[in-house]
């Protein structure tokens, strides 16, 4: 699928969305840029909105206000651009089951125009990259959940979107399936697509994104690069400093370092935040020696996705009390 | 290459069982009807020709409507709809792939029924003079009601999520109205035309007369049909582009209101057809839909039409064009979806001026209502210059406030978000106001005062007037302030600080 937009510009550009339901307030003043080939996840509560979201971003559903630019075309002037760019699977997807799962396949990459002469090659590649090939001659009324599921994913893919959306593309998979759809994601990445996984599953989650996008009662919480995939320095870290003796008056000679604040005395040792890189970090546990502390270890608690997801959804929540 | 909803329509509802036991199936009734009619001496050919109609009518007027008002429902409760919106097939590709493969196992069954009424005509020509004109009827009739019903399946949904499915009854009844209406219309034109001649000048053929030029009553009727074909794929391909998210031009839904009017309206045209006494008459006895509908509903001298008498020569088409667009304006307002976002973002363009999106966001509904109302003031006028007004005069100038009331119900009704059946609702509402208050006025002895509740009932201008311009205010009023509450709902969770802190 050729790329109309020039590379320096977000595959996806948000700016200010707004969409109503009758009496509610689905999306409210939405505003972010996705970078390409980057994989986003949208995690949010249950009716925070991520379903309408990626529904306007496919162009199925046209916001109340604001502007949404996909590959820099602007999805109300012209959708059908869009569309053709575009792949998505919707979190409650159909099948049809009386075909096979090669009709199937076949029938979505007939829908999506692609060339006649493609078709059995563009099957052939999408039943592989989901590992169905052996059930193409198998009805789609007759397929596990897990398979729907796969067969689903494949339909959206077949024409190599540049720009895919998924909707719990993981729920009903086995873990193993999942594992498959976690690598065949990061290939699709590779390959240079830029993916929107929504999820509840955020372990998942955090093994392939690049980004995290949160969104909770309409409106974007956070949005922040995940570490491990991101070229963007960390802003803050937490460090757990062990001690091999008292930790009486230690706090107070961390306090006096620049870098170091929000120090709270753990059972085994000193808790605080560092907004210095790796060097400094070398350099303050110099220091922490040399004035005779007995440091057993020190090192970085890793935010979990999921705490981090949780601590953003009740930070907003209490700055929008 | 073939179409990409044909061939999975071919794939799906098609086995070789089917393709094999269909034509054998058809094939032992044939047998049996000739079998049966060979030992008495009545005609083969022609009976073998009814029983293939009659067949060919059940399988693809019938079954083939039903299943053609069902197709996108279904598509969209199974959630396989979403698929096609998003594919790069065009707006007509997606028309007329759906409309023929979901009825194609249906026209499969109707051809073989039609090669049997083909294979009669060519042996016996005496069943060609009668069953050859039914037949293209039928045929043009079956094309039009499943146009009609895949069309009417789908502009009543929206493109909405949230929107439910459509009732496949409703679909179903009212893909008829079109043929039957044409039928109606065009017999009774005939009728009317007819009496006038002298039995010994009766031509060989029945002649209808469309703006008083004679035409043979066959070719006006299959005319008809062929140009509401056309306008029903016109019309399904402006509702498969809304769902493609393509614009959808107001302007072509006016151009067909507009023919309607103006197409429909010139087989009442017809000078001198009524003498106000020659009560004996049976073509008095009956009038077009239409006008009998409004009459029923309005004014209780449907009975009599003798309202149908007083209009001279140019009035009544005028009269009959007012009739058939209010016909449409309350149709439209009861099947096209009204949801306060729709609306809202038609608003919305209205105050930008965005004409892109005013005319693709235009409701029909109102577009209608306006025609309407154009159409009525355009009747007064001439009526009351011609100095030939009457109590229709009245009840068309009464019923233009009553249809500003009657929008505003129902618009009031589809304001209420947590409302289920909000169409069946504004409906009893209408149904209270027309029937069951003038019903409870009349059994009080309050004969008098119906005319608050019935256009038809006023005897003088501001008693026909005065009462629905009342109740049209107080009822705008309540949308008014219904709009701005919504507004409120809505806007009550303005964005504070939507924050991106990744950049």
């Amino acid at each position: 699928m050729t790329n109309p937009s020039p590379l320096s510009s977000p595959a996806i550009a948000v700016e200010n969305v707004t969409f109503d339901y009758p009496g509610r307030r689905a999306l409210d003043g939405v505003s972010f840029n996705i970078p390409r080939h980057s994989i986003t996840a949208l995690v949010g509560p249950n009716g925070a909105g991520k379903t309408t979201l990626l529904r306007c971003l496919a162009a199925l559903d046209l916001p109340f206000s604001g502007q949404i630019k996909i590959l820099d075309v602007d999805t109300a002037v012209a959708p059908r651009t869009v569309h053709k760019h575009l792949g998505y699977l919707a979190d409650t997807y159909g099948l049809y089951d009386g075909l096979t799962v090669q009709q199937s396949l076949n029938h979505a990459a007939s829908l999506r125009a692609l060339p006649h002469a493609e078709i059995s090659a563009r099957v052939i590649r999408a039943a592989q990259r989901l590992r169905i090939t052996d059930r193409l001659t198998a009805l789609a009324g007759t397929l596990s959940r897990g398979l729907r599921q796969r067969l689903a994913i494949a339909q959206a893919i077949i024409h190599d979107p540049a720009v895919l959306l998924l909707d719990e593309p993981a729920s009903g998979l086995d873990p193993e399936a999942r594992q498959d759809l976690s690598m065949l994601l990061r290939q699709l990445r590779q390959e240079g697509m830029t993916i929107i996984v929504s999820s509840h599953i955020l372990a998942e989650l955090e093994d392939y994104s690049s980004e995290m996008l949160i969104l909770d009662q309409g409106r974007i919480v956070d949005h922040t690069p995940i570490k491990g995939h991101s070229i963007a320095a960390p802003r803050t870290r937490r460090l757990v400093l062990e001690l091999g003796g008292s930790s009486d008056g230690i706090a107070a000679k961390l306090a006096l370092e620049a870098e170091v604040s929000k120090i709270n005395a753990t059972g085994d040792g000193i808790e605080f935040q560092f907004s210095g890189d790796g060097t400094a970090q070398v350099n303050l546990l110099k220091r922490l020696v040399m004035q005779g502390v007995a440091v057993r270890g020190l090192w970085e608690r890793r935010t979990s996705f999921q705490e981090t997801y949780v601590a953003r959804v009740r930070q907003g929540r209490e700055e929008n009390i | 290459m073939i179409n990409p909803l044909l061939q999975r329509h071919l794939w799906t509802d098609f086995s070789l069982h089917k393709l094999l036991m269909v034509p054998a199936l058809f094939g032992s009734v044939f047998a049996l009807g000739a079998l049966t009619v060979a030992a008495t001496s009545a005609d083969l050919w022609g009976f073998l020709a009814n029983i293939g109609l009659t067949l060919f009518g059940v399988i693809v007027l019938v079954a083939g409507t039903w299943r053609a008002g069902r197709t996108i429902p279904d598509q969209k409760t199974n959630r396989t709809w979403e698929n096609i919106r998003l594919s790069s097939l065009s707006s007509w590709q997606l028309a007329c792939g759906e409309l023929f493969g979901a009825t194609s196992s249906y026209w499969y069954g109707g051809v073989i029924c039609l090669l049997m009424v083909l294979i009669s005509i060519a042996v016996s020509p005496a069943t060609a003079k009668n069953i050859g004109n039914i037949s293209i009827f039928v045929f043009l009739a079956a094309l039009l009601t499943q146009v009609s019903a895949l069309q009417l399946s789908l502009s009543g949904m929206g493109t909405a999520e949230h929107n439910k499915p459509v009732s496949f009854m409703a679909c179903f009844i009212f893909s008829f109205i079109a043929p039957l209406f044409i039928r109606q219309l065009l017999d009774w034109n005939t009728a009317t035309m007819m009496s006038k001649i002298h039995i010994s000048q009766l031509p060989d053929v029945l002649l209808a007369t469309w703006y008083g030029l004679p035409i043979s009553n066959t070719s006006a009727i299959i005319l008809s049909y062929v140009l509401m074909l056309i306008w029903g794929f016109i019309g399904l391909n402006q509702t498969m582009r809304r769902e493609l998210q393509m614009s959808t031009p107001i302007i072509v839904w006016i151009g067909f209101v507009i023919f309607c009017l103006i197409y429909f309206a010139g087989f009442t045209f017809n000078p001198n057809t009524f003498d106000p006494n020659d009560t004996k008459n049976s073509a008095y006895s009956y009038a077009p839909w239409p006008l009998s509908i409004m009459m029923w509903f309005f004014n209780e001298s449907f009975s009599s039409f003798s309202f149908l008498k007083e209009q001279s020569g140019a009035l009544l088409p005028l009269a009959f064009a007012f009739c058939l667009c209010l016909c449409l304006t309350y149709f439209m307002a009861f099947w096209e979806p009204k949801d306060i976002t729709g609306l809202r973002r038609f608003k919305a363009a209205l105050t930008q001026k965005n004409w892109r999106h005013i005319n693709s966001l235009y409701p029909r509904w109102l577009a209608t209502a306006q025609i309407s109302i154009i159409v009525g003031l355009i009747f007064l006028t001439a009526s009351l210059r011609t100095s030939t007004h009457s109590s229709f005069t009245l009840w068309v100038g009464a019923m233009l406030l009553f249809l500003c009331r009657d929008l505003g119900i129902i618009l009031l009704l589809s304001l209420q978000h947590r409302l289920g059946r909000r169409s069946f609702l504004a409906f009893a509402y209408l149904f209270a106001l027309y029937v069951l208050f003038p019903g409870l006025l009349a059994a009080t002895n309050g004969s008098d005062w119906v005319f608050i509740f019935l256009p038809g009932k006023a005897g003088s201008w501001p008693t026909a007037i005065l009462p629905p311009l009342i109740q049209a205010t107080m009822v705008w009023i309540l949308v008014s302030r219904k709009w701005r509450l919504h507004a409120e709902i809505n806007l009550a969770r303005r964005p504070q600080s939507s924050q991106n802190l990744s950049a």
